[in-house]
Protein backbone atom coordinates (compact mmCIF):
# COMPACT_ATOMS: atom_id res chain seq x y z
CA UNK A 1 0.00 0.00 0.00
CA UNK A 2 1.08 3.43 -0.67
CA UNK A 3 1.19 6.01 1.78
CA UNK A 4 0.07 9.56 1.56
CA UNK A 5 3.77 10.79 0.97
CA UNK A 6 4.03 8.58 -1.92
CA UNK A 7 4.02 11.61 -4.46
CA UNK A 8 6.65 13.58 -2.51
CA UNK A 9 8.86 10.74 -2.82
CA UNK A 10 8.59 10.30 -5.99
CA UNK A 11 9.00 14.32 -7.17
CA UNK A 12 12.14 13.67 -4.74
CA UNK A 13 13.47 10.58 -6.84
CA UNK A 14 13.02 11.73 -9.88
CA UNK A 15 14.43 14.54 -9.11
CA UNK A 16 17.97 13.19 -7.83
CA UNK A 17 18.24 11.70 -11.55
CA UNK A 18 17.30 14.10 -13.60
CA UNK A 19 19.26 16.64 -12.30
CA UNK A 20 21.81 15.74 -9.72
CA UNK A 21 23.87 13.77 -12.03
CA UNK A 22 27.65 14.09 -10.11
CA UNK A 23 25.24 12.68 -6.90
CA UNK A 24 23.75 9.62 -8.77
CA UNK A 25 27.69 8.98 -9.51
CA UNK A 26 28.75 8.88 -6.08
CA UNK A 27 25.93 6.78 -5.91
CA UNK A 28 26.70 4.29 -8.12
CA UNK A 29 30.40 3.99 -7.22
CA UNK A 30 29.15 3.29 -3.06
CA UNK A 31 26.97 1.08 -3.84
CA UNK A 32 30.04 -0.81 -6.49
CA UNK A 33 32.03 -0.69 -3.83
CA UNK A 34 29.36 -2.29 -1.27
CA UNK A 35 28.57 -5.01 -3.24
CA UNK A 36 32.12 -5.97 -4.60
CA UNK A 37 33.00 -5.90 -0.68
CA UNK A 38 30.49 -7.87 -0.12
CA UNK A 39 30.96 -10.35 -2.84
CA UNK A 40 33.88 -12.22 -2.05
CA UNK A 41 34.64 -12.49 -5.39
CA UNK A 42 31.68 -14.25 -6.77
CA UNK A 43 30.68 -13.48 -10.09
CA UNK A 44 28.01 -11.14 -10.13
CA UNK A 45 25.65 -10.41 -13.53
CA UNK A 46 24.75 -6.90 -11.16
CA UNK A 47 26.80 -4.09 -10.32
CA UNK A 48 26.38 -0.84 -8.38
CA UNK A 49 23.89 0.80 -10.52
CA UNK A 50 21.35 -2.42 -10.49
CA UNK A 51 21.30 -2.06 -6.95
CA UNK A 52 20.39 1.47 -6.70
CA UNK A 53 18.01 0.70 -9.41
CA UNK A 54 16.48 -1.94 -7.36
CA UNK A 55 16.61 0.50 -4.25
CA UNK A 56 14.10 2.91 -6.04
CA UNK A 57 12.00 0.24 -7.10
CA UNK A 58 11.99 -0.37 -4.38
CA UNK A 59 11.13 2.57 -2.51
CA UNK A 60 8.21 4.20 -5.11
CA UNK A 61 6.30 0.80 -4.90
CA UNK A 62 6.24 0.70 -1.21
CA UNK A 63 8.33 -2.29 -0.35
CA UNK A 64 10.99 -0.55 1.70
CA UNK A 65 9.87 2.08 3.86
CA UNK A 66 11.58 5.78 3.76
CA UNK A 67 10.64 8.55 6.96
CA UNK A 68 10.76 11.40 5.32
CA UNK A 69 11.35 13.25 8.33
CA UNK A 70 14.21 11.84 9.00
CA UNK A 71 15.58 11.51 5.40
CA UNK A 72 14.22 14.36 3.72
CA UNK A 73 17.24 13.54 1.72
CA UNK A 74 16.79 11.03 -1.62
CA UNK A 75 20.12 10.90 -1.96
CA UNK A 76 20.96 10.05 1.62
CA UNK A 77 17.90 7.72 1.90
CA UNK A 78 19.13 5.55 -0.99
CA UNK A 79 22.69 5.74 0.02
CA UNK A 80 21.42 4.64 3.46
CA UNK A 81 19.74 1.47 2.05
CA UNK A 82 22.84 0.06 -0.25
CA UNK A 83 23.92 -2.06 2.73
CA UNK A 84 20.83 -3.83 3.78
CA UNK A 85 20.03 -3.83 -0.30
CA UNK A 86 23.22 -5.11 -1.57
CA UNK A 87 23.54 -8.47 1.70
CA UNK A 88 19.85 -9.04 0.52
CA UNK A 89 21.36 -9.38 -3.02
CA UNK A 90 23.89 -11.61 -1.88
CA UNK A 91 21.93 -13.74 0.26
CA UNK A 92 18.91 -14.24 -2.27
CA UNK A 93 21.39 -15.04 -4.91
CA UNK A 94 24.38 -16.67 -3.12
CA UNK A 95 23.22 -17.91 0.06
CA UNK A 96 25.93 -15.66 1.28
CA UNK A 97 26.17 -12.58 4.00
CA UNK A 98 24.15 -13.98 6.60
CA UNK A 99 21.30 -11.83 7.26
CA UNK A 100 20.05 -13.98 10.59
CA UNK A 101 23.23 -13.23 12.29
CA UNK A 102 22.00 -9.39 12.39
CA UNK A 103 18.72 -9.71 13.12
CA UNK A 104 15.79 -12.42 13.88
CA UNK A 105 13.20 -11.10 11.71
CA UNK A 106 14.60 -12.28 8.32
CA UNK A 107 12.23 -14.04 6.17
CA UNK A 108 14.50 -15.74 3.56
CA UNK A 109 14.25 -12.80 1.31
CA UNK A 110 10.69 -12.68 1.76
CA UNK A 111 9.70 -8.74 0.05
CA UNK A 112 7.78 -8.62 3.29
CA UNK A 113 11.09 -7.91 5.04
CA UNK A 114 11.91 -5.11 6.99
CA UNK A 115 14.88 -4.53 5.23
CA UNK A 116 15.29 -1.10 7.45
CA UNK A 117 15.71 -3.03 10.04
CA UNK A 118 19.64 -4.36 8.64
CA UNK A 119 20.51 -1.02 7.33
CA UNK A 120 22.68 0.02 10.10
CA UNK A 121 25.05 -3.37 9.40
CA UNK A 122 28.87 -2.88 10.15
CA UNK A 123 30.99 -3.18 7.03
CA UNK A 124 33.83 -3.80 9.20
CA UNK A 125 32.39 -6.49 11.08
CA UNK A 126 30.98 -8.61 7.99
CA UNK A 127 34.38 -8.12 6.61
CA UNK A 128 36.50 -9.69 9.40
CA UNK A 129 33.46 -12.43 9.31
CA UNK A 130 34.27 -12.94 5.56
CA UNK A 131 37.89 -12.96 6.09
CA UNK A 132 38.01 -10.19 3.18
CA UNK A 133 41.18 -8.36 4.96
CA UNK A 134 43.10 -9.80 2.37
CA UNK A 135 42.07 -7.14 1.05
CA UNK A 136 43.96 -4.44 3.01
CA UNK A 137 46.91 -6.68 2.28
CA UNK A 138 46.62 -5.67 -1.37
CA UNK A 139 46.04 -2.21 -0.46
CA UNK A 140 48.75 -1.96 1.51
CA UNK A 141 51.36 -3.74 -0.79
CA UNK A 142 50.44 -1.43 -3.82
CA UNK A 143 50.99 1.59 -1.51
CA UNK A 144 54.50 0.31 -0.77
CA UNK A 145 55.71 1.41 -4.21
CA UNK A 146 54.39 5.10 -3.89
CA UNK A 147 56.60 7.71 -3.47
CA UNK A 148 57.82 8.75 0.62
CA UNK A 149 54.63 11.63 0.76
CA UNK A 150 52.38 9.45 -0.75
CA UNK A 151 52.85 6.40 1.91
CA UNK A 152 52.81 8.92 5.27
CA UNK A 153 49.46 10.45 4.07
CA UNK A 154 48.49 6.66 3.72
CA UNK A 155 49.70 6.38 7.14
CA UNK A 156 47.57 9.36 8.63
CA UNK A 157 44.66 8.12 6.79
CA UNK A 158 44.73 4.52 8.63
CA UNK A 159 45.69 6.19 12.23
CA UNK A 160 42.94 7.98 11.71
CA UNK A 161 44.54 12.00 11.25
CA UNK A 162 42.54 14.65 10.26
CA UNK A 163 43.98 16.80 6.90
CA UNK A 164 45.42 19.46 9.07
CA UNK A 165 46.96 16.94 11.74
CA UNK A 166 48.58 15.09 8.64
CA UNK A 167 49.46 18.43 6.77
CA UNK A 168 51.21 19.95 10.17
CA UNK A 169 53.16 16.18 11.01
CA UNK A 170 54.41 16.36 7.53
CA UNK A 171 54.91 19.95 7.04
CA UNK A 172 52.88 20.15 4.24
CA UNK A 173 49.89 22.69 3.28
CA UNK A 174 46.10 20.92 3.19
CA UNK A 175 45.72 20.68 0.15
CA UNK A 176 48.82 19.17 -0.37
CA UNK A 177 47.63 16.43 1.36
CA UNK A 178 44.38 16.72 -0.02
CA UNK A 179 45.41 16.29 -3.59
CA UNK A 180 47.74 13.42 -2.17
CA UNK A 181 44.64 11.50 -0.71
CA UNK A 182 43.42 11.73 -4.26
CA UNK A 183 46.17 9.96 -5.94
CA UNK A 184 45.73 7.64 -2.84
CA UNK A 185 42.10 6.89 -3.59
CA UNK A 186 42.70 6.08 -7.08
CA UNK A 187 45.36 3.74 -6.66
CA UNK A 188 43.34 2.04 -4.27
CA UNK A 189 40.51 1.76 -6.62
CA UNK A 190 42.62 0.51 -9.20
CA UNK A 191 43.92 -2.42 -6.94
CA UNK A 192 40.51 -2.77 -5.95
CA UNK A 193 38.45 -3.23 -9.47
CA UNK A 194 42.07 -5.12 -9.94
CA UNK A 195 42.05 -7.85 -7.50
CA UNK A 196 37.73 -8.03 -7.82
CA UNK A 197 37.98 -8.89 -11.46
CA UNK A 198 40.53 -10.93 -11.46
CA UNK B 1 36.56 -7.73 14.50
CA UNK B 2 38.80 -5.47 11.80
CA UNK B 3 41.71 -3.32 13.81
CA UNK B 4 41.42 0.46 13.90
CA UNK B 5 43.52 0.96 11.08
CA UNK B 6 41.92 -1.34 8.78
CA UNK B 7 38.36 0.24 9.76
CA UNK B 8 40.15 4.10 9.01
CA UNK B 9 41.43 3.04 5.46
CA UNK B 10 38.06 1.42 4.33
CA UNK B 11 36.19 3.91 5.48
CA UNK B 12 38.69 6.31 3.55
CA UNK B 13 38.01 3.51 0.90
CA UNK B 14 33.95 3.82 0.84
CA UNK B 15 33.88 7.83 1.53
CA UNK B 16 32.69 8.65 -2.29
CA UNK B 17 31.03 12.29 -0.71
CA UNK B 18 34.61 13.15 -0.38
CA UNK B 19 36.03 12.39 -3.45
CA UNK B 20 36.41 14.18 -6.13
CA UNK B 21 34.14 14.23 -9.95
CA UNK B 22 37.38 13.04 -11.78
CA UNK B 23 38.20 9.94 -9.70
CA UNK B 24 34.72 8.88 -9.48
CA UNK B 25 34.42 9.35 -13.28
CA UNK B 26 37.47 7.32 -13.21
CA UNK B 27 36.06 4.32 -11.19
CA UNK B 28 33.14 4.40 -13.20
CA UNK B 29 34.52 3.57 -16.36
CA UNK B 30 36.71 0.80 -14.70
CA UNK B 31 33.98 -0.83 -12.80
CA UNK B 32 31.68 -0.73 -16.67
CA UNK B 33 29.16 1.39 -15.10
CA UNK B 34 27.32 4.42 -17.83
CA UNK B 35 25.86 6.46 -15.14
CA UNK B 36 23.63 8.72 -17.69
CA UNK B 37 22.28 5.07 -19.25
CA UNK B 38 21.56 3.98 -15.15
CA UNK B 39 19.65 7.28 -14.92
CA UNK B 40 17.62 6.80 -17.76
CA UNK B 41 16.56 3.25 -16.81
CA UNK B 42 16.03 4.34 -13.07
CA UNK B 43 13.64 7.62 -14.88
CA UNK B 44 11.96 4.70 -17.50
CA UNK B 45 11.12 3.07 -14.26
CA UNK B 46 9.79 5.82 -11.77
CA UNK B 47 7.51 6.76 -15.19
CA UNK B 48 6.29 3.02 -15.81
CA UNK B 49 5.25 2.64 -12.17
CA UNK B 50 3.33 6.30 -12.31
CA UNK B 51 1.56 4.88 -15.76
CA UNK B 52 0.74 2.16 -13.87
CA UNK B 53 -0.69 4.17 -10.52
CA UNK B 54 -2.98 5.85 -13.42
CA UNK B 55 -4.25 3.11 -15.07
CA UNK B 56 -5.18 1.41 -11.10
CA UNK B 57 -7.17 4.19 -10.44
CA UNK B 58 -8.74 4.37 -13.74
CA UNK B 59 -9.45 1.14 -12.92
CA UNK B 60 -10.80 1.74 -9.32
CA UNK B 61 -12.26 4.71 -10.42
CA UNK B 62 -14.62 2.54 -13.16
CA UNK B 63 -14.93 -0.10 -11.21
CA UNK B 64 -16.77 2.11 -8.13
CA UNK B 65 -18.85 4.00 -11.28
CA UNK B 66 -20.22 0.84 -12.14
CA UNK B 67 -20.95 -0.40 -8.45
CA UNK B 68 -22.65 3.27 -7.58
CA UNK B 69 -24.34 3.04 -10.93
CA UNK B 70 -26.31 -0.27 -10.04
CA UNK B 71 -27.50 0.80 -6.68
CA UNK B 72 -27.92 4.17 -6.35
CA UNK B 73 -31.20 6.44 -7.27
CA UNK B 74 -31.49 9.80 -6.29
CA UNK B 75 -34.49 10.14 -3.61
CA UNK B 76 -36.54 13.22 -3.62
CA UNK B 77 -35.03 14.79 -0.36
CA UNK B 78 -31.39 13.82 -1.16
CA UNK B 79 -29.46 17.04 -1.87
CA UNK B 80 -28.08 17.57 -4.68
CA UNK B 81 -25.60 20.36 -4.54
CA UNK B 82 -24.70 20.91 -8.78
CA UNK B 83 -26.41 23.88 -9.74
CA UNK B 84 -26.76 21.85 -13.05
CA UNK B 85 -28.32 18.83 -11.38
CA UNK B 86 -30.63 19.99 -9.75
CA UNK B 87 -32.16 22.13 -12.70
CA UNK B 88 -32.19 18.77 -14.99
CA UNK B 89 -33.35 17.15 -11.89
CA UNK B 90 -36.74 19.51 -11.61
CA UNK B 91 -37.20 19.45 -15.21
CA UNK B 92 -36.69 15.45 -14.81
CA UNK B 93 -39.89 16.02 -12.67
CA UNK B 94 -42.02 17.73 -15.25
CA UNK B 95 -41.18 15.38 -17.99
CA UNK B 96 -42.77 11.94 -19.81
CA UNK B 97 -42.02 8.91 -17.96
CA UNK B 98 -39.61 7.50 -20.87
CA UNK B 99 -37.94 10.90 -21.04
CA UNK B 100 -37.79 10.74 -16.62
CA UNK B 101 -35.85 7.50 -16.82
CA UNK B 102 -33.84 8.67 -19.45
CA UNK B 103 -32.93 11.77 -17.56
CA UNK B 104 -32.82 9.96 -13.84
CA UNK B 105 -30.44 7.41 -15.45
CA UNK B 106 -28.26 10.17 -16.35
CA UNK B 107 -28.28 12.07 -13.48
CA UNK B 108 -27.72 9.14 -11.61
CA UNK B 109 -24.23 9.09 -13.44
CA UNK B 110 -23.48 12.21 -13.45
CA UNK B 111 -23.99 12.83 -9.78
CA UNK B 112 -21.49 9.23 -9.27
CA UNK B 113 -18.66 11.13 -11.71
CA UNK B 114 -19.09 14.42 -9.41
CA UNK B 115 -19.04 11.86 -6.38
CA UNK B 116 -15.91 10.21 -7.51
CA UNK B 117 -14.31 13.22 -9.15
CA UNK B 118 -13.27 14.17 -5.61
CA UNK B 119 -12.70 11.33 -4.37
CA UNK B 120 -8.81 9.80 -4.26
CA UNK B 121 -10.03 6.03 -5.13
CA UNK B 122 -6.25 4.76 -4.44
CA UNK B 123 -6.27 5.92 -1.04
CA UNK B 124 -10.22 5.31 -0.21
CA UNK B 125 -9.95 8.95 1.14
CA UNK B 126 -11.70 12.36 -0.25
CA UNK B 127 -9.73 14.50 -1.95
CA UNK B 128 -9.44 18.18 -0.65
Amino acid sequence: MLDENYEKKQKLIQNLFENELRKCKKLYEYADKTLKLFSKGKVMCKTGADIVNDIVEKLITGKRSWDLVEYPDAYIQIKYLVKSETSNYLQKEFRMVNINDFGNDYNDGDESFNYNNIAELNYTEILSREENSELINIFNEEMANCDDDCQLVYLGIKTGQQNQEIAKDLGLSVSDVENIKKRIRRKLNKAFLFYKNN
Amino acid sequence: MLRTEERNLLNFFLDVDNSDDAENQEYLKDANIDAEKSNKEILNIIKKHAARLKIDEGKEFKKNYEEMLNKNSIEDGEAIENEELLIAYRKNKSSSATEREEIEKDLRKMKIIEELKYKDVRKGKNKS
